[in-house]
């Protein structure tokens, strides 16, 4: 009897001892699944991706208030831009409370943000500044966040012309930036100043305009005019559409006999 | 003795049977995995959002209402297999996209929503909120 019982119990524990590995060999293979699965943690990378998405969104509203004035809107349109926008962000609860509160540049040469001086000096600056502060809190999230946006267009005209008996041989070299990096121009006007009038050089014969592909410009025309210094202006949009303008005073060439 | 032999033989079955059925069960587990069951889905429509958005592009084909570009650059941007449904709200939150901008209706085991909030480069400064389901 003894021996029958020993007999049945090694076949009880032959079973258990399988059941135990299948349980090991499963757990494991269930822990190495787990452990391959790689830890997301998608709240972080939103909230990232949603603060992200506010300084673009400031970003936009300066650059269009920006467009709107320098193509001769009111200088307020910033001010009113910015305060339609806070509270289009605050409306938005994702993360709990959003406040954006923007602060207009007013330390000159900047006034209501906005600064646009269209010289006579060769340069040309069409600008909108803001400062932006971001605060976020609520559902487990503390966000403070400053930042300022500052859209600049400028251009730098300069030139020459040189005398060929009679007529001015003019030559204008044209640069435009977005924030002091060169960029290409949407569309370009140059006009230059003969018996006080404004001047389209494209109707004359020799006019030439080379596009170096990388902001800078070159403009060659021959006429006749008197006067011994040539104002020429170009009027110039870059490609988000803000305007700007620059008058610049060509002297002759002293290389020229 | 042959009953003996007989008991034997079926613990060692069972045993085995056990044992092979573990290692079934084990083999089940999938050794590569598709990299959208890491990624969330409205982390990734965020991303696709932000990086459209980041030059502008986004603001323009939502403001001139070219719905046919908005939804050939979401074809673009997303992944294959990731089935998006765009809508467009404007600042007062009315919906503005005249059609459905979407790659053929939602599918997939999951299915999450993105909200974006836009400002245009465009002289009157227009706002949007748009809404992302995708399917994946």
């Amino acid at each position: 009897m003894k021996g029958m019982r020993g007999r049945r119990r090694r076949g009880q524990i032959l079973i258990i001892a399988a059941f135990g590995m299948a349980i090991v060999l499963l757990s494991t293979q269930a822990y190495i699944y787990k452990v391959s699965r790689g830890h997301v943690s998608s709240g972080y990378d939103s909230l990232g991706d949603y603060v992200l998405s506010v300084k673009l969104g400031s970003e936009h509203a300066v650059t269009a208030s920006l467009i709107n004035v320098s193509n001769g809107g009111a200088a307020a349109n910033l001010g009113d831009n910015l305060d339609r926008w806070e509270a289009f962000v605050a409306g938005d609860y994702r993360f709990g409370r959003c406040d954006l509160n923007s602060t207009l540049a007013s330390q000159p040469p900047y006034s209501q943000g906005i600064w646009l001086d269209w010289g006579t000096d060769g340069v040309g600056v069409s600008s909108a500044c803001s400062d932006f502060t971001m605060n976020m809190s609520g559902r487990g999230v503390e966000v403070d966040l400053s930042y300022e946006v500052n859209v600049t267009t400028s251009v730098l005209v300069s030139g020459s012309y040189s005398d060929l008996g009679g007529d001015s041989a003019v030559t204008v070299i044209f640069k435009l930036y977005n924030e002091r990096s060169p960029t290409l121009e949407n569309s370009t006007t140059l006009a230059y100043l003969k018996s006080g009038s404004w001047e389209d050089p494209t109707v004359l014969g020799d006019y030439s305009a080379l596009d170096y592909g990388n902001g800078t410009y070159l403009y060659t025309f021959t006429d006749t005019i008197p006067e011994s210094q040539i104002p020429v202006r170009v009027q110039a949009y870059d490609l988000r559409g803000v305007f700007v303008q620059a008058e610049a005073t060509l002297l002759r060439d002293e290389g020229t006999p | 003795m042959s009953r003996r032999g007989v008991v034997h033989t079926l613990d060692s079955f069972f045993a085995a049977l056990i044992i092979v059925t573990a290692l079934l069960y084990a083999s089940q587990f999938p050794r590569e995995r598709d990299y959208l069951e890491d990624k969330n889905l409205d982390v990734m429509g965020m991303q696709v959002l932000v990086r459209l958005d980041g030059n502008g592009t986004l603001g323009r084909l939502v403001d001139s209402g070219n719905w046919d570009d908005v939804e050939l650059v979401l074809r673009m941007a997303l992944p294959t297999g990731v089935s998006f449904n765009l809508t467009v709200l404007d600042e007062q939150g009315d919906i503005v996209n005249t059609r459905v901008v979407s790659n053929g209706g939602l599918l997939g085991r999951k299915i999450e929503s993105v909200e974006y909030i836009l400002a245009v480069e465009s002289g009157d400064c227009p706002l949007y909120r748009l809404r992302l389901q995708l399917g994946g």
